[in-house]
């Protein structure tokens, strides 16, 4: 199975790097959409969505950098 | 093999976005011709920029592509989830002037951890032997 193994996630690779950082992403736009949409102003939708990412981009920095540190 | 994944995956990208385009106004034709009309100029103008572009910091070039794909990522979700953007379009200006702030700030995080190199290791080694007085 090695050999269908390593191409599958060579592949993966190309689209996520950092996987808990591409789950973040998915969890936030969600919790937006079916959650916070219903709670905020219309007006403040694209803000508060913008400023999660943003936080969750920091955070994969922060990991990262933790990572390398530790080598 | 870095211009092949970039080929390769921003390719995929404009695939899926003709197809969700396209499938979605039942306009698959004319999204499929302006992908490929778009393909024909930026092959046009690499071709014609090649020099010039060349002489960019390759590191720059991502930083500023980065910046500009994270805005309008975050704007079309924004779009696709039928939120209201202050500004409506020119949200986008705003989106790129925060995401270059906050990219900024990530990378002063990054070198306070001095013992890190902020290139990737082999670029890093043959930096430091380039340093290093013979």
């Amino acid at each position: 199975m090695r050999w269908i193994r390593q191409p599958v996630l060579e592949f993966w690779g190309l689209f996520v790097e950092d996987g808990p950082f591409a789950a973040g992403i998915l969890v936030w736009v969600a919790l937006m959409n079916f959650l916070f949409r219903r709670i905020l102003p219309d007006e403040w939708d694209g803000p508060v969505l913008a400023a999660g990412l943003l936080v969750i981009l920091l955070g994969s920095v922060h990991r990262s950098v933790s990572r390398l540190r530790k080598r | 093999m870095t211009s092949f994944q970039a080929v390769l995956i921003e390719g995929l990208e404009v695939v899926f976005i003709v197809v969700a385009v396209g499938a979605v106004g039942k306009m698959l034709w004319p999204a499929a011709l302006g992908a490929f009309a778009a393909g024909l100029v930026v092959i046009l103008l690499g071709t014609l920029l090649r020099r010039p572009l060349a002489r960019i910091p390759e590191n720059t070039l991502k930083f500023a592509v980065g910046v500009i794909l994270s805005a309008f990522g975050v704007f079309w979700i924004g779009e696709g989830l039928h939120f209201r953007w202050v500004g409506d379009d020119w949200a986008i200006l705003g989106l790129i002037a925060v995401f270059f702030g906050t990219s900024i700030f990530a990378v002063r995080m990054a070198r306070t951890h001095r013992a890190i190199p902020l290139v990737a290791p082999m670029a890093h080694a043959e930096i430091e032997k380039e340093r290093t007085p013979k």
